[in-house]
């Protein structure tokens, strides 16, 4: 009877570790906070966009607390006066108008259902894609990726979409590794961007690009190089 | 003691089922990705034999069809088939292999039958060197069914599985862009040869915003004598230091551009204002092609109409005349306005300039002519054989006409064609319309996409 106990007490505690571990993993999955479509925070929210909003309103000097990325009572206090300050009405949640006084632009969505403006999404997408290729490149530099994007678009060696060129297998790096999805659009990017929609293309029509100080095959060279810009190479 | 060791010992097994625990969770979760993407990637595979194989079908009976009003439709199937599997390509994962000139291939043979199948749809039969195309499209097409099925035999076997690609370490570092050799690895070689032979085919050159020579047009507006780099960066500090209160320097010159436009970039900027201004001067005749500003304007305290003004006399100064503006736009304290060109009557939509006004004092902070010195020339208008009420009479009974005018618009091709520009409104949307003023042909339709900040200025 007591050797029953000895053995039970054991299987208790190793159901109990792998749930812990099971757990864990599942958290790690679900609590990634996503790029630039952000999420709506109040109180009891965590995550890495709660620290984003405590480390920029602790800079400001309205929030004094530990950047933990949890949302409580002081954060909640922070963004109150912060609003307050900022023409909004304080109710202590961090939604669109707030995010976007706090200079994190969110993705600008169609107007209305039946009458939609695709530009807003393209523009976001290529924002997106501008941060991840081209960050710290001058401002030109950007412009140049961005336009080197949307003359694929136009060519007939590429896709005839944004979404189609962008995310076409392993075009583009920052999509291949993920990082479209974890650095937050600059707001260099986002002017870049829309310079690039509105035509600028300091490229000439170039479809290519890459930094010659990494690893690229030997093909890419046969390519008819344009111009440089940066640290990259642009070619057609 | 005993006891103490024994609980070591069994946090250790708790551990490692732990682990084993996780493990099998990722190896679930991956398995489960992994099949995922197996079904999306054979999925396009299937879709893309099935549209090569639908495109080379209708090619054939677009060659045999004596009526020109059923080869409209016809040819219009074979665009959609083949530039959806222009499309499809560029969904496999085909990692290494270069597939430029096979996506060429199916995004020109589509657009040569839309070109064809307008043509058709105007009651006009195929001349005989356009079936002879079609026909040799029809061969190349066929190649490519066969060559594909190949592959399909090997993944209906299990020899071989898309995602299998995915998972080949160490990728991610080596490709950008598409780097590569012609030959792609194992069995994705298929599509290596594949595009080594469409690699093969001549120019193809027609009507279509596809056709080859569209790369080759010659800038027309380019004109004037050479500058070297000396005097193009004197044309740059003075075209942007005629704007009042700014000095700026030319920091950095750059080495020539090649490509269609030859032009000398250079940075410039100033020691009481922020931003950094980029500049291409051509190299023949000095024209200034583009201008960005990368200063962040952070207010507005001048009004759109004096920021028309000011882009306005900025084209005057420099002697773009007789521009007028179409369209305008506000974006983050700038305002864009697009300018064409208006002789006499007639408005010239190809000669078109962009001008971007900063809204915090008025700074020119971009500018583009790109498309004015590729498109400018001294043109011969014509006069319109037909009147304005008859171009009127072809219009739907849908639209409600508010203005028109004589305009020359660009086509696809790189074609120009003289029309009347009806500005009508259905449904509360703006539609322009553009009636050929020679043979009364509806030659395009434009509709105006609304945008929170945007408006026309026509």
């Amino acid at each position: 009877m007591r050797k029953t106990v000895g053995i039970k007490r054991p299987i208790a505690v190793l159901i109990l570790a792998s749930l812990l571990v099971g757990m864990a993993t599942f958290l790690a999955h679900e609590n990634r906070a996503f790029g630039q479509e952000r999420r709506t925070l109040w109180w009891g929210r965590s995550g890495s966009d709660v620290r984003l909003v405590q480390s920029t309103l602790s800079n400001w000097g309205y929030y004094k607390g530990k950047i933990d990325g949890y949302y409580a009572y002081s954060t909640v206090a922070a963004v109150r006066r912060f609003q307050r300050d900022a023409g909004l009405f304080p109710d202590g949640v961090v939604g669109r108008k707030t995010w976007e006084a706090l200079g994190f632009p969110v993705i600008a969505r169609a107007q209305t259902a039946f009458r939609p403006v695709t530009r807003n999404d393209e523009l976001s997408l290529l924002a997106r894609v501008i941060t991840g290729e081209a960050q710290g490149e001058p401002y030109e530099g950007q412009v140049a990726v961005g336009a080197v994007i949307l003359n694929r678009v136009r060519h007939p060696s590429f896709p005839k979409t944004l979404a189609g060129v962008i995310y076409e297998p392993w075009a583009f790096e920052s999509v291949a590794n993920g990082l479209i999805w974890t650095r937050p659009i600059s707001p260099t990017a986002w002017r870049a961007a829309q310079d690039a929609l509105n035509g600028w293309d300091p490229t000439f029509g170039s479809v290519f690009f890459w930094n010659p100080s990494k690893p690229v095959s030997g093909w890419i060279w046969t390519r008819k190089i344009i111009t440089r810009l940066g640290n990259h190479v642009f070619a057609r | 003691m005993k006891s103490r060791m024994r609980w070591f010992g069994l946090i250790g097994v708790a551990l490692v089922l732990g682990v084993l625990t996780w493990g099998g969770y990722q190896g679930r979760l991956s398995a489960g990705y992994r099949n995922a993407l197996e079904a999306q990637y054979q999925r396009d595979f299937y879709d893309l034999i099935n549209r090569v194989e639908q495109a080379q079908v209708t090619l054939g009976k677009s060659v045999v069809s004596g009526s020109a009003a059923h080869n409209a439709s016809n040819l219009a199937e074979v665009w959609f088939q083949a530039s959806s599997a222009s499309d499809t390509v560029a969904h496999l994962p085909l990692k290494g292999v270069n597939m430029a000139a096979t996506r060429k291939f199916l995004t020109q043979v589509g657009d040569y039958a839309r070109t064809l199948s307008l043509k058709t749809a105007r009651g006009d039969n195929l001349s005989k060197k356009e079936t002879q195309q079609l026909s040799e499209f029809e061969a190349e097409m066929a190649k490519l069914a066969r060559d594909l099925h190949s592959l399909e035999n090997r993944l209906g076997i299990g020899e071989f599985r898309w995602a299998s690609v995915i998972g080949t370490p160490g990728m991610i570092s080596s490709i950008r862009t598409r780097t590569v050799q012609e030959d792609g690895p194992g069995n994705l070689r298929v599509f290596g040869d594949i595009n080594q032979r469409l690699q093969q085919l001549p120019n193809l050159i027609y009507d279509g915003p596809f056709s080859d020579h569209i790369e080759e047009i010659k800038p027309r507006g380019l004109t004037g004598s050479m500058v070297n780099q000396n005097q193009a960066a004197e044309i740059a500090r003075r075209f942007v230091n005629t704007q009042q209160g700014f000095v700026y320097r030319v920091t950095e010159s750059r080495k020539r551009t090649a490509g269609r436009i030859p032009a000398y970039p250079f940075i410039l900027e100033s020691r009481n204002t922020p931003g950094r201004i980029f500049i291409n001067v051509s190299e023949k005749g000095g024209h200034v092609i583009m201008m960005v500003n990368s200063r962040r304007v952070t207010s507005s305290s001048i009004s759109p109409e004096a920021a028309m003004d000011r882009a306005s006399r900025f084209l005057r100064e420099n002697n773009y005349s007789d521009m007028i503006p179409t369209f305008a736009a506000s974006l983050d304290n700038t305002r864009v306005i697009t300018f064409v060109k208006r002789e006499g009557n007639v408005v010239i939509y190809p000669d078109q300039v962009k001008v971007k006004v900063a809204l915090d004092n008025g700074q020119i902070t971009g500018f583009d002519a790109t498309q004015y010195l590729v498109a400018h020339y001294d043109r011969d208008i014509p006069s319109p054989q037909l009147s304005q009420q008859e171009a009127r009479a072809r219009l739907s009974p849908m639209i409600k006409v508010e203005n028109s005018r004589l305009a020359l618009i660009p086509m696809d091709g790189g074609r120009e064609v003289f029309v009347y520009e009806f500005r009508g409104t259905y449904n509360e949307d703006v539609y322009f319309i553009y009636i050929n003023a020679k043979n009364g042909r509806e030659e395009n339709i434009l509709k105006l996409i609304q945008t929170p900040n945007g408006e026309l200025t026509m």
